[in-house]
């Protein structure tokens, strides 16, 4: 029946919708419109993700981040805490590519360490609270009653604190250190997750395809690891991913005001307030504007990336 | 369909036997919660309230009535996918609502339902194969490449589509795996929930007869929802109209259609279009006035009188009856098995004039 | 606007409303979807023509495009007119076609919640909705709201004018659309599946409705709906559409009792009936609609068609008159498929 010899028709026309028998090719699947034969579901979603350009771009430049941020031992030029008293606030350039600070540190050499960090912190901040918000999220959504209303009360409350006030509150309470850091980012940054999470839980919780492993009987456990979490996840996922830019600020907005990390570390927010300090200084712009760039740029390519995961993890965009 | 499939009714054949399913008096609450901490009940929605079904094996019983009537969540109650608040659901002489969870799970492999939108009853995460799967493995029975491929052949699928996701099927193929994975396994009785509603006009007829097909070939006896009635006059054995979580008439279909006894009834039959615009144009539609009322708070005594096109035509003191009695199902017409809840029930014929 | 400016008394008499060899195209990462391919249809004063086809069909797409509702990007626009009264509207300045758009041609959509605000009153968008074609102060428009509340039959016009659209039922949601869309008398109203989210019994009352309101206004309706059973009780002429073309058009009775094109054929012949005792066994039309983007080649039903033969291949078939001044098809076999729906009948 069919007439067209193109192969790509032939290879579209994949299911027969007959209650007949009809042989294959004899009606073209709509919604199989320019696709080649069978593909992972890998190679879908990486086919999706690529045809985000922003994305794309976003994903070269975290992978560079990462690298620059594994091989930061090794490639720095400096020794990132090396005082030089005889040279300080030298302008970029000559032995020092991006100047040095006040106290003659290597600016470069600071900003790649502050790399390790922020990045450190962003992962890890983002892993604990997805760990917490999906799990207590989970119970809440789909055990509902008492557990349902202790998390929503709480994350209420999390929620009804202004995000810094809670954070230096928190690494008050546990000390300096960028263990405390994580740990308050990690506080503060479990609600929304949790929430996410659980009004997913709820649509899904009620939709025909778990209705129907009911049907089949399927036990709640199951329904929860099989049916509901893996479609659950994936907002939270996103919403995570966007959320290490939100930790990256975060951290150095702590570390400008002075609490979380130790004074003397190379830490973007750290070097931001010590490069303020030498504003009036003519032509020392370079001290707050580099640090400053860094965070805008981590914080940027996160969300484009998680922008490109959006699109690419939804089965039902092609 | 052929002679393998008995007529409905309550014939004397069918008065013998035992019936496939047997619901009797089932009654659905939702509770009205309010509260921030703990949940108060503040008031019940009356889903379902008080029905009474029986289905012959090899038969297709239609429930009807537009959205709002119960007609899912007694299906649902009857399966169980929603806890029952009163009343018994017995299968092929299993008393339903009496088993343990364990029991019930492997209840599960006679009692199956195929859904009313294709694109929301298919784990979009799980690839066909996986779909089908998972009900052997969940009911404890080998499941190897020639169980699915078969299964597949049933529902008209080819088998090399099997690792496929759902996304990559048109809505029709979709509703042929979700009969495939009904039928899987054999079960006794499945419910068929609206499950052409959403599909276009020209696959509509492809998913009928394929049922059609099924319960031939495999014996199986039919719980139809429907709100379509032009599918339900062909597909049905039976007919139970229902309104505002009861059933108001019951009948043989063709009783049904052609001598309807329930002004409700009537009313529904005469708003459905015919594709004859001949027959259309010396029709007469009964237009109902308002809304259906609220579950929650029902009206009392007759619960369609609020829309009654009759009820307008009464004396008052029928009308107190209305108000004040709830009517029972009586028996109307000559035909055996046809009921109606109306204290006036009178023939009217509304499909041709 | 006033009604005699527009009518060309000189001419022919021009039809109320003319879509004349509309294309509306698609570009995507998957080939140009043809949605309207070369559509032409018109309607006139208290006249409904329906416009039948299964979903993505593209039987609404001549519609949205009336209406400006077609963003375009991505649409293209490679051929086609629209006449108000003979008046080109594609040809006006933007701001006289907004000016029509909404006050001479309305629109109901299926569901009536993507087109009532939810923040605002039922009552205030009506009157908006008038204030925004006609000069007249705040109350007079909520006067005519509640007047249009009342002709629409939604009782208590007085409180419901007051209330949000999700403090009303469905039946009443679709009523307050169609009083929204009555703000400013049109002339034309389009009706996009305007019943298939509602009940029959809820159908029925809109439907009686919209006649009503034909009856007392003249009002042109293009009724678009995949239902048979609605069209063949309201429509006066009937358009059925096929992957982005018309296939056959003709008068309802020509449609229902001699169809013409293998599609219709197959449609009718596929539907269970109401007023039937069980039909020996349903006649569906195997395998499924093309995708707009990979249409078949010559005639785009020739894969699903039982009367297909080499005739169908070469060339897409012209809407070519059949029996009759107004019926016409798009088939080679449209004989045969007369004798084939004869036959049939007759059974």
């Amino acid at each position: 029946m069919t007439t067209t010899p193109d192969p790509a028709t032939a290879a579209q026309a994949v299911f027969v919708e007959s209650a007949e028998h009809a042989g294959p090719g004899e009606a073209p699947e709509p919604q199989q419109q320019g696709k080649q034969k069978s593909h992972g579901q890998f190679a879908d979603m990486w086919r999706r993700f690529r045809r985000n350009r922003l994305a794309m771009a976003g994903l070269v430049v975290v992978v560079i981040l990462i690298v620059l941020a594994l091989l930061q031992p090794v490639i720095s030029p400096y020794d990132p805490y090396d005082q030089n008293l005889l040279n300080t606030l030298a302008s970029p350039g000559g032995d020092h590519l991006m100047g040095t600070d006040a106290l003659g540190r290597d600016l470069f050499s600071g900003l790649l360490y502050g790399l390790r960090l922020a990045l450190l912190v962003g992962l890890l901040t983002m892993l604990g609270s997805m760990t917490l918000g999906v799990t207590l999220g989970a119970l809440a959504g789909y055990r509902g009653k008492i557990a349902d209303g202790l998390v929503m009360r709480t994350t209420d409350i999390f929620l009804a604190f202004p995000f810094l006030i809670g954070a230096i509150l928190v690494v008050r309470t546990f000390g300096t250190g960028v263990f405390q850091v994580i740990i308050a980012l990690v506080i503060l940054g479990w609600p929304t997750a949790a929430r996410l999470m659980r009004g997913q839980i709820l649509a899904l919780r009620e939709s025909e395809y778990v209705e129907a492993a009911r049907s089949i009987g399927a036990s709640d456990w199951r329904i929860v690891t099989r049916h509901i979490l893996p479609n659950a996840i994936q907002p939270v996922f996103i919403y995570s991913f966007t959320s290490i830019g939100v930790a990256v600020v975060a951290m150095a907005s702590l570390a400008y005001l002075g609490v979380g990390v130790p004074p003397d570390t190379p830490e973007w927010g750290r070097m931001i307030n010590m490069g303020i300090e030498q504003v009036q200084v003519a032509g020392k712009d370079f001290l707050w504007m580099f640090p400053s760039a860094a965070i805008c740029l981590t914080t940027l390519v996160f969300a484009f990336v998680a922008d490109g995961l959006r699109d690419s993890l939804d089965p039902k965009l092609r | 369909m052929t002679a393998a499939a008995p007529q409905g009714g309550l014939g004397t054949a069918d008065a013998a036997r035992q019936p496939m399913l047997e619901v009797r008096n089932l009654v659905k609450h939702f509770p009205i919660r309010s509260g921030v901490f703990f949940k108060r009940t503040i008031g019940q929605v009356k889903a379902v309230d008080g029905v009474d079904l029986n289905v012959y094996r090899g038969q297709t019983v239609a429930l009807v009535g537009e959205s709002g009537c119960g007609k899912s969540t007694t299906a649902r109650a009857i399966l169980r996918l929603l806890e029952p608040t009163a009343g018994e659901v017995v299968l092929d002489g299993v008393n339903v609502t009496g088993l343990g969870k364990q029991d019930l799970r492997k209840a599960r492999r006679d009692m199956q339902i195929v859904f009313q939108d294709p694109y929301a009853s298919l784990n979009p995460r799980m690839t066909i194969r996986q779909i089908l799967s998972e009900k052997f493995q969940l009911l404890g029975q080998e499941v190897n490449r020639k169980t699915i491929s078969d299964l597949l052949d049933t529902v008209g699928l080819a088998e090399e589509y099997a690792d496929r996701y759902p996304h990559e099927f048109s809505g029709g193929q979709r509703q042929r795996v979700g009969i495939a994975r009904a039928i899987a396994m054999n079960p006794k009785f499945i419910v068929l929930d609206e499950p052409v509603s959403a599909l276009d006009v020209s696959i509509q007829a492809q998913i009928v007869n394929l049922l059609e097909d099924l319960q031939d070939e495999l014996g199986l006896t039919y719980l139809f929802i429907a709100h379509d009635l032009s599918v339900v006059r062909h597909i049905a054995d039976r007919v139970a109209v229902m309104y505002l979580g009861s059933v108001v008439e019951i009948a043989d279909r063709d009783d049904l259609f052609d001598r309807p006894y329930h002004p409700y009834t009537q009313a529904l039959i005469s708003a459905v279009p015919i594709p004859d615009p001949r027959l259309e144009r010396r029709r007469e539609r009964i237009v109902l006035r308002g809304d259906v009322p609220n579950p929650a708070n029902p009206p009392s005594g007759c619960r369609f009188r609020t829309r009654c096109w009759k009820f307008e035509q009464l004396s008052e003191s029928d009308q107190r009856r209305c108000i004040e009695e709830p009517p029972p199902l009586y028996d109307v017409g000559d035909n055996p098995g046809h009921q109606a809840s109306c204290h006036f029930a009178s023939l009217r014929e509304v499909v041709r004039a | 606007m006033t009604g005699s400016a527009d009518i060309d008394l000189d001419g022919p008499p021009a039809p109320l409303l003319e879509v004349r060899d509309l294309r509306v195209h698609f570009k995507t990462d998957y080939g140009t979807v043809k949605a309207v391919d070369g559509v032409s249809w018109s309607v006139n004063e208290g006249e409904t023509l329906a416009i039948v086809g299964e979903s993505g069909s593209g039987k609404s797409v001549s519609a949205m495009t009336i209406l400006g509702l077609v963003p375009s990007p991505p649409a293209t626009f490679p051929s086609g007119d629209i006449f108000l009264r003979g008046r080109s509207l594609l040809k006006m300045p933007e701001r006289q076609q907004r000016k029509l758009r909404g006050s001479q041609i309305a629109m109901i959509f299926q569901d009536p919640l993507t087109a009532l605000n939810p923040v605002f009153k039922v009552g205030d968008q009506i009157a908006e909705m008038v204030r925004t074609h006609q000069d007249v102060s705040k109350h007079t428009a909520k006067k005519r709201a509640l007047d249009l509340l009342g002709e629409v039959g939604i009782p208590n016009p007085a409180v419901r004018i007051n209330q949000y659209p999700h403090e009303f039922s469905g039946g009443m949601r679709q009523r307050a659309m169609i009083a929204m869309a009555l703000a400013n008398d049109p002339h034309v109203l389009l009706a996009d599946e305007p019943t298939t989210a509602l009940d029959v019994t809820v159908q029925a009352q809109i439907m009686a409705l919209l006649e009503k309101l034909q009856e007392d206004r003249n009002t042109a309706i293009v009724l678009i709906t995949h239902d048979l059973g609605v069209v063949a009780s309201y429509a006066d002429r009937i358009n059925v559409m096929y992957a982005g073309r018309i296939v056959e058009s003709g008068t309802a009775d020509e449609i229902f009792y001699s169809p013409r094109h293998a599609y219709t054929y197959g449609l009718l012949s596929s539907l269970p009936r109401m007023d039937q005792s069980r039909q020996a066994r349903l006649q569906p039309i195997k395998g499924i609609p093309p995708s707009l983007a990979r249409v078949p080649q010559g005639c785009p039903f020739h894969p699903r068609c039982t009367f297909a033969t080499d005739a169908c291949l070469p060339q897409v078939p012209e809407l070519m008159p059949v029996d009759g001044a107004g019926h016409s098809a798009a088939c080679v076999h449209s004989d045969r498929v007369a004798i084939a729906y004869d036959e049939r009948v007759t059974q």
